[in-house]
């Protein structure tokens, strides 16, 4: 008697795939839909988790792409401190799925809504990326010239790039009743003032999730018809939930969406795929060893395994694609620079802020 | 434009310190007396000397390889440079190279849909400032005399046509105008009001083709030579003269 689950590879298998191995000797676990090669400009984009993706790639030679550099003469911790250098545009952390088609329509036309110029004392504030400047802006007018200048090297980006890996990582938002527009954090946090009758919480559901992307996708491709996705699904926890659920449980709802959602557009285009750093660091196997004593942030050992199986996972897919050390080709240019400086190793996490607030 | 020094009085006792283009300086004095009777002394040293002039307890000193430079100089036997030695300090060219800072800043600015924030830009100022040795013995001539005028002219410009690959890399820059040029000594003015010290900057009518010094201002044989960084005495005259003009002559006559 034959059925389909004979014969199958070690990983199709828990006892060997999983059971009979070191978490540290799972492998295999991804097998990607398209090669990243040394010549791929590469954009980044997304939550926190996203600019590790980034640093690493940058860091083993890939032409990740800055399409928004660090001014001259700004010294590292400067151009950290200011968000230069940390994803591929100074967006900040786009961390739902909704405010990253906002950024990609606005950029390429859509009309943007005086509900997301934010005073504060004095100070102006974009609400799409309230934290870029860590004292706001010192008129609106030089903040919306700022914001243009993002707008500016999206288009680039996303024109030039080859590879846009995308970080999912919220469904909790918030967005202006009268206008719809989602703000990159709830307004009165880290900047703006909050008012209940004009800010409404939101916790996006699956299908709205997946069309935001489906949206977001379409006008990458359609901009940039070459253009592959990589998604990927934070593993870093809520900070905190305004959902009434518990913050654990609000975790799971959330990232289990957005790993939903993943799956699904990477089941639907061949030109998007799925990387599970997600499961990497979360999944039950490894005992939680790659967080903090937080249970929150992720430990620089737990990026390296996630870049570990990323890179393991493309030299058995395409061994002889081509890397940045092979050649010269694919060489580090001035694409792959970034932001040296001796805070190197923090990602910044605009939504850690919101620990302040915690009791 | 030079901004007015609060000088109780004008200076009686000028230094003038810097590097090779002190020998511009010179020579325009040496051509017309355009300081007037202020008395004044030139301390220094060229290339790769200029490198070996430290802060020895809060003095500017020179090692073994500049010291024979210095005090070729000076002249007047002054070995080591002091905050209260004289009265005024008028740092000239000294390695506070504008050919470096203007070119990429321009770029930037001159730059479709580019943009930097004011709190970035003065992040960048005080890094190009405080890289620069020189800038740092005049922030501490200022600091430890605040009776004493402190004024710095940074290196001029690029001469024009020397060295054309320069202009590589700096599309926009070449079209910068007056307006963006203005932006980048509005912002070195405010650094050095904060640090006791006034610029004087390059004339506009000096520069030409966005972020070059009018070929008219080089130094004789600058093209034959490919010396697209000295300046002819011309150039050293139009600053000296700016310089009394707004630092030498007493309040009421400015």
């Amino acid at each position: 008697m034959t059925h389909p689950y004979i014969g199958l590879p070690t990983i199709a298998y828990w006892k060997t795939g999983v059971a009979a191995l070191n978490p540290l000797q799972l492998s295999g676990l991804w097998q990607p839909k398209f090669p990243v090669t040394g010549e791929d400009r590469i954009v980044t984009a997304g939550s926190c988790f996203a600019q590790h993706i980034g640093r690493a790639l940058s860091a083993r030679g890939y032409r990740w792409l800055d399409a928004e550099p660090a001014p001259p003469f700004l010294k590292p911790e400067d151009a950290s401190a200011y968000n230069y250098g940390i994803f591929s545009f100074r967006t900040g952390n786009i961390y739902s799925a909704r405010i990253l088609r906002q950024w990609l329509e606005m950029a390429f036309g859509a009309e943007v809504p005086a509900c997301l110029n934010w005073e504060t004392e004095g100070r102006f504030f974009d609400g799409l990326r309230p934290a870029i400047e860590p004292n706001g802006f010192e008129t609106l007018g030089e903040m919306i010239a700022s914001r243009e200048a993002c707008f500016a090297a999206i288009r680039k980006a996303v024109n030039q790039g080859s590879v846009f890996v995308f970080t999912l990582g919220l469904t909790e938002s918030w967005y202006d009743a009268e206008s719809d527009t989602e703000f990159a954090l709830c307004p009165g946090t880290v900047a703006g003032t909050f008012d209940a009758q004009q800010h409404k919480f939101r916790n996006h559901r699956h299908a709205g999730i997946l069309k935001d992307m489906k949206a977001a996708i379409k006008l990458i491709r359609r901009k940039n018809p070459e253009m592959r996705v990589l998604l990927t699904v934070s593993p870093v926890p809520l900070t905190a939930t305004a959902s009434g659920a518990h913050v654990l449980t609000a975790t799971s709802r959330s990232k289990s969406t957005l790993r939903a959602v993943a799956a699904e557009l990477a089941e639907d285009y061949d030109f998007v795929d799925y990387f599970p750093s997600y499961e990497i660091i979360t999944h039950p196997v490894w005992r939680g060893m790659f967080y903090a004593p937080n249970q929150r942030s992720v430990v620089s050992e737990g990026v390296d395994v996630v870049m570990g199986h990323f890179f393991a996972d493309q030299d058995r897919a395409y061994p002889d694609r081509a890397k940045p050390d092979q050649g010269g080709k694919g060489k580090a240019g001035a694409d792959t620079k970034r932001a040296q400086n001796p805070d190197a190793g923090d990602v910044k996490c605009e939504e850690e802020l919101l620990n302040a607030f915690a009791r | 434009m030079l901004s007015r020094v609060e000088a109780q009085s004008p200076p009686t006792k000028l230094c003038i310190f810097g590097d090779s283009h002190l020998s511009a300086a010179s020579r325009a004095l040496k051509e017309a007396p355009v300081l007037g009777d202020l008395a004044y002394e030139f301390w220094g040293a060229d290339g790769p000397s200029f490198r070996d002039l430290t802060l020895v307890d809060g003095r500017i000193t020179p090692g073994k390889i500049a010291k024979d430079v210095v005090a070729t100089v000076n002249g007047q036997g002054r070995e080591t440079l002091g905050p209260t030695d004289f009265d005024a300090f008028l740092f000239y060219g000294a390695r506070l190279r504008m050919s470096e800072f203007m070119p990429p800043m321009l770029d930037l600015l001159a730059r479709p849909f580019a943009h930097v924030s004011a709190a970035v830009a003065r992040k960048q100022v005080r890094s190009f400032l405080g890289k620069t040795r020189s800038y740092r013995f005049a922030q501490h001539f200022a600091a430890q005399n605040p009776k004493a005028s402190v004024v710095f002219t940074p290196t001029s410009l690029l001469t024009a046509d020397i060295l054309p690959r320069v202009a590589n890399g700096y599309r926009y820059a070449k079209k910068a105008q007056e307006p963006h040029r203005a932006i980048l000594r509005d912002l070195l003015d405010e650094a050095g009001r904060e640090d006791g010290i006034t610029f004087l900057h390059q004339p506009e009518r000096t520069i030409v083709k966005g972020m070059f010094t009018d070929p008219a201002y080089g130094i004789a044989g600058a093209q034959e030579d490919k010396d697209a960084v000295h300046k002819a005495p011309a150039y050293a005259r139009l600053i000296l003269e700016t310089y009394a003009k707004q630092v030498c002559l007493p309040v009421t006559q400015v």
